[in-house]
């Protein structure tokens, strides 16, 4: 799969595959192997989803079958719980190397924020920059954060600019100003919950369908799609290898500018993830 | 023989009050789960609201939870302190739309007197991680048992909500809190309201501060300056009990 470069020379592919609620091994083992025979390298874990091991250890067993991709090739991403940064003062080395030691991975490709949490967003994004100057993250980020944040971390001292941002995007929630705040700053956007969970408005909402049907896609691929046309990296979560192949299936049809507006003013601020009720303070 | 009676008899007492604390303690949590925000994740409404209310005491009395077309999220409770609400309001302002309304209710009298009130309701109703951030660790014994531990609360409670479950409330009331002045009190309630007021302006939402009617003036008025000060705060005195529903649901 063809890949964006971020602000640092580095490479993310264009659809990465999420983790969250992925609960069984079994599960995990048949999406990453359908993925990676597919080309497609890219996972979103973190310590909440408790699925970091899980998939590690579906990459390595991967890796051990597909002797022609490497490490090198994949792009691992995790991210820092706001009960690490609370607990760390900010501090977070410590778990960071003790994810690596679990994982059995020598490195990430990126390492986010979760959430900002308030008192210790500065200090622990402070500590990733050093994280990522001595190698142990290729890359860094943050989740969540609206311009607001991004301005206390520039206050707070920041020398390097987060290379992804992950945010909750989809037709019902299409974030224009952080994404064209991100735009200006070359800061590569991660949509989560893209498909925004396929929650019964989304499925059926009467545009996506119709939409759908003029390109002879599925719902979930028009929307995969709306996202890559943004320039956005969408994080899709499935359980079934059969939508491995489905969603990351986007690349043979094109929506027209007009279409990309229709499904643009879905917008309706809708989000999954409500953000003082994960982060208070928010 | 009679000894024996008069044990059975204690024993049978015991046993009843034993069989009352437990069934008020159950009461507690059933009446706590309908009181308390529902969970976010399954329950996709009430989202984008007009406004966010938090605060106790009266507010409380007089107002129903999540019963009016999902336009203000009502967040209060039966005695929490103005940093519980505080914290309330930390968890669950994001329900409110961009521009939207934070209604802010506090009265002197139970500023005073809940100062550093932590009830079992809180621990159910907040975000755990503000208590983590302050150390704080929920003790599972007193939260798990309140009418043990905070009979006081426990059965006032009950009590206000049978009430209000009876419609005992419906009718309009004056209200009035007759506090005296305390400058040193007066003053920290201003500046946590104020901060309360600058934490909403900084995140798009309207703070309106709404002041239970007070004795002594001063107690209002200089709560008032001091909140006023940190931007633009709206003000409001409740004087009546049909205050609330006019202010919130006009
Ligand atoms: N940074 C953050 O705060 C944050 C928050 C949430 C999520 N994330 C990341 O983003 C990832 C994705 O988000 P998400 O899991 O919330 O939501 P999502 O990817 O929008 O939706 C996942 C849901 O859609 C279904 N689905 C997937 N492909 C489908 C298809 N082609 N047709 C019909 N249904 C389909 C899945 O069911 P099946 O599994 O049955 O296929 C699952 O129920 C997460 O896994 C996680 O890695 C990050």
């Amino acid at each position: 799969m063809e890949s964006i470069s971020l602000s640092n020379g580095k490479n993310i592919p264009k659809v990465m595959l999420g983790s969250f609620q992925m609960n069984k091994e079994s599960d995990m083992e048949a999406v990453v192997e359908e993925a990676i025979s597919k080309g497609v390298y890219g996972f979103d874990t973190s310590p909440s989803y408790k699925t970091e091991e899980s998939l590690a250890r579906a990459v390595h067993k991967a890796l051990s079958k597909h002797t022609d991709v490497k490490r090198e090739d994949l792009f691992i991403g995790s991210k820092i719980d706001s009960w690490m940064m609370m607990e760390g003062k900010g501090d977070i080395r410590k778990y960071v190397e003790d994810v690596l030691e679990r994982t059995k991975l020598s490195y990430l490709d990126l390492l986010l924020i979760h959430w900002p949490q308030p008192e210790y967003l500065v200090q622990t994004y402070l500590c990733m920059e050093k994280l990522y100057e001595e190698g142990m993250v290729k890359s860094i980020g943050v989740c969540n954060l609206k311009v607001r944040h991004f301005n206390k971390l520039i206050e707070g001292g920041a020398t390097i600019t987060p290379h992804v941002a992950q945010n909750e995007i989809h037709p019902f929630n299409t974030e224009e100003e952080l994404v064209s705040y991100c735009k200006e700053k070359n800061i590569v956007v991660q949509a989560y919950s893209p498909l925004c969970r396929m929650i019964p408005e989304i499925k059926n909402d009467a545009t996506l369908n119709i939409l759908a049907i003029k390109y002879g896609v599925s719902v979930a691929q028009l929307m995969l799609r709306f996202h890559t046309q943004r320039g956005l990296v969408p994080i899709v979560k499935t359980s079934s290898p059969k939508r491995v192949s489905e969603n990351t299936d986007i690349f043979n049809f094109t929506i027209e500018e007009d279409d990309m507006k229709t499904i643009s003013l879905l917008d309706r601020h809708f989000k999954m993830f409500l953000e003082s009720r994960c982060c208070p303070g928010y | 023989m009679r000894g024996l009676i008069i044990a059975v008899i204690i024993l049978a007492v015991l046993i009843l009050i034993a069989l009352f604390l437990w069934l008020s303690n159950k009461a507690y949590f059933k009446f706590l789960r309908h009181d308390k925000p529902t969970s976010y994740f399954k329950d996709l409404r009430y989202r984008n609201v007009e406004g966010i209310i938090v605060g106790n005491g009266a507010v409380f009395k007089y107002l129903y939870p999540r019963r009016n077309q999902q336009k203000i999220y009502i967040c209060t409770t039966h005695r929490r302190s103005l940093d519980m609400d505080f914290a309330a309001l930390k968890t669950y302002f994001s329900h409110v739309k961009d521009g939207g309304t934070a209604y802010i209710y506090a009265d002197y009298g139970d500023f005073k007197k809940y100062k550093d009130l932590r009830t079992p309701a809180d621990f159910e109703i907040i975000h755990p991680h503000i208590f983590l951030e302050r150390q704080e660790k929920p003790r599972k014994l007193r939260n798990k048992y309140p009418v043990i531990f905070f009979p006081g609360y426990t059965f006032s409670y009950l009590f206000m909500r049978t009430f209000k479950m009876m419609g005992m409330y419906k009718k309009d009331r004056a209200l009035l809190s007759n506090v005296a002045y305390n400058e040193k009190d007066v003053k920290e309630m201003g500046e946590m309201l104020s901060e309360m007021a600058s934490f909403c302006l900084e995140r798009t939402l309207k703070p309106v501060i709404l002041l239970m009617d007070n004795g002594d003036m001063r107690v209002n008025n200089e709560l008032k300056e001091t909140c006023v000060r940190s931007g633009e705060v709206e003000v409001k005195i409740i004087k009546r009990s049909s205050d609330f529903k006019e202010i919130l649901f006009k």
